[in-house]
């Protein structure tokens, strides 16, 4: 059976699930690349908390609580270098790069009384795993590969430490468009540039009115596939879509389908897109999806690969940041591959999210209160149960 | 370690505290030692603050560190001496946000914050 309805709109669940879900879970940061260098630094938002993980001087990672402790104003912003301090913007105060106040300005007028010394970052665990690097502000988790378990070691074969986060600076439709003369004969430069959404230091973010498990759990099932996508269905063969579940993760295989679609921009995506040279042989023939618990899901593509993470801000509000990841030598026939995957899968998420808006409402119903699962929908009852676990009482709500 | 690209103009918000007690404390000290400190003083801040550039307002921070220094071995006006020693501390311990030190200054914080632990 499916969770309780209420347990989507519910606020004191979604407060329990903010401590009991997202603040003791491993949570992506980002890419290895991007903390390379001591001073590097990369930020993200976990339960609410806004986190920024640096590499220190001595070359170790660290992740701290990116809120001032004097006015909570975020310190640092997005990905980049910090050089050897952590500074506030909003009144300068000055963080060392192991969470201490280094000093901050007109320091005597906070009084004799107040000890500076005593000043410091909340810091959180950090760790890496397959090119990413993950967070915990649960200080007694366990360590990163024993808490994901056997998925751990499929997700080092996948190689993301040898890819690149794409940024905005990626997308070059004109030059995709001159290079592809077919593409160039149908389509606007302004209906390329459409395809391309706003990037904010190699993240893209969007809003949702939808509880997060809302949009999780259809991420989670491909029985509304053939209802749901058509399109999809024509790419993917559905007969052998299969997820695989681990204890806190699901492994799900989507072959792709030999036939060509009669759709042009699906044909042409099937008999132009080749696998990164990074990419694992074994998945070259097929799109595979992933998800980390409790809200982080891997797309993987043949030519690039996508992550897509659920940040709560609301029982009825969720925000989602999306992290791409490229060859670093990606050509120009890779990159428009890429754009017509972004289009194809971007009316997927247009699909999937005008069928969570009906979810959405549907489970404010007075006269529903939860639904069966059909055997397509393991990975959903896996979630669910995922969740009763972590949420005991979740399912009780009246 | 990589440097991040500091704006022309933040070095700015380290002078406030400089500004509001430096010239007094120079003063003091300046006149306990016998020295003169027309370059030190009130004038030259606001001339800096007005005029000046990141490596003009290091330049008057190693003069003021200087003046600690001589204030520190001849033991005259020694809570100015403190007071302005923990002042530019905190000023070296900013810097790094705002713009890059040389080795001098470098040399500079570290003899401040040896000074400071010793009184």
């Amino acid at each position: 059976m499916t969770l309780n309805a209420k347990a989507y709109a519910d606020p004191d669940v979604f407060e329990r699930e903010r401590r009991e879900v997202f603040a003791k879970a491993w949570i992506i940061a980002g890419h290895i690349a991007e903390v390379r260098e001591p001073g590097d630094f990369t930020t993200t938002n976990i339960a609410g908390e806004p986190v920024v993980v640096v590499r220190d001087a001595d070359g170790t990672l660290r992740a701290f609580s990116n809120v001032c402790r004097h006015r909570a104003a975020q310190l640092a912003t997005g990905t980049g270098s910090c050089g050897k301090v952590l500074r506030c913007p909003y009144h300068g105060w000055t963080y060392r790069l192991d969470g201490t106040l280094a000093a901050m300005p007109e320091g005597r007028g906070f009084g004799e009384d107040f000890d500076r010394d005593a000043v410091r970052l909340p810091e959180f665990k950090v760790d890496t795993l397959a090119g990413l690097v993950f967070v915990s502000m649960d200080p007694e988790i366990a360590p990163l590969r024993e808490w994901f378990g056997d998925i751990a070691e499929r997700l080092e074969s996948l190689n993301i430490e040898q890819l690149v986060p794409v940024t905005q600076r990626d997308w070059k439709p004109r030059e995709i468009l001159r290079g592809i003369p077919d593409v160039l004969r149908s389509r606007s430069t302004d209906d390329a540039k459409a395809l391309i959404p706003p990037a904010e230091h190699g993240r893209w973010y969007a809003e949702y009115d939808h509880n997060w498990k809302t949009l999780s759990d259809n991420y989670l099932e491909g029985y509304h596939v053939p209802i749901g996508h058509p399109g999809l269905l024509r790419m993917l063969d559905y007969p052998k879509y299969k997820p695989t579940l681990y204890e806190r993760a699901v492994w799900i295989d989507g072959p792709l389908r030999d036939n060509p679609s009669r759709d042009t921009m699906e044909r042409l995506y099937q008999r132009l897109h080749r696998p990164m040279a990074e990419f694992p042989a074994e998945l070259r023939n097929q799109w595979t999806y992933i998800h980390l618990w409790p809200g982080q899901f891997i797309d993987i593509y043949p030519e690039s690969i996508d992550i897509w993470q659920m940040q709560p801000l609301g029982p009825l509000r969720t925000r989602t940041c999306s992290i791409v990841f490229r060859s670093p030598n990606e050509t120009l026939q890779d990159r428009f591959v890429r754009t017509i995957n972004q289009r194809f899968n971007s009316e997927v998420m247009d699909e999937d999210v005008t069928l969570c808006d009906g979810v959405q409402q549907g489970l404010g119903s007075l006269t529903y209160t939860r639904g069966v699962l059909n055997d397509n929908e393991a990975a959903v009852g896996h979630f669910h149960d995922l969740l009763r676990t972590a949420v005991p009482g979740i399912d009780d709500a009246p | 370690m990589t440097h991040r690209k500091f704006g022309r103009h933040d070095w700015l918000g380290l002078t406030p505290e400089v500004e509001r007690f430096g010239p007094l404390l120079v003063d003091r000290i300046a006149a306990a030692l016998g020295e003169s400190h027309d370059a030190l003083g009130e004038a030259r801040v606001e001339e800096l603050i007005c005029l000046g550039d990141a490596a003009a307002w290091l330049a008057y921070l190693g003069a003021l560190t200087a003046l600690v220094d001589r204030g520190a071995q001849s033991g005259v006006a020694p809570v100015e001496t403190d007071i302005l020693a923990g002042i530019l501390r905190d000023q070296y311990r900013l810097a790094p946000g705002v713009l890059v030190l040389t080795e001098v200054d470098m040399a500079r914080s570290q003899h401040l914050e040896t000074l400071l632990e010793q009184r």
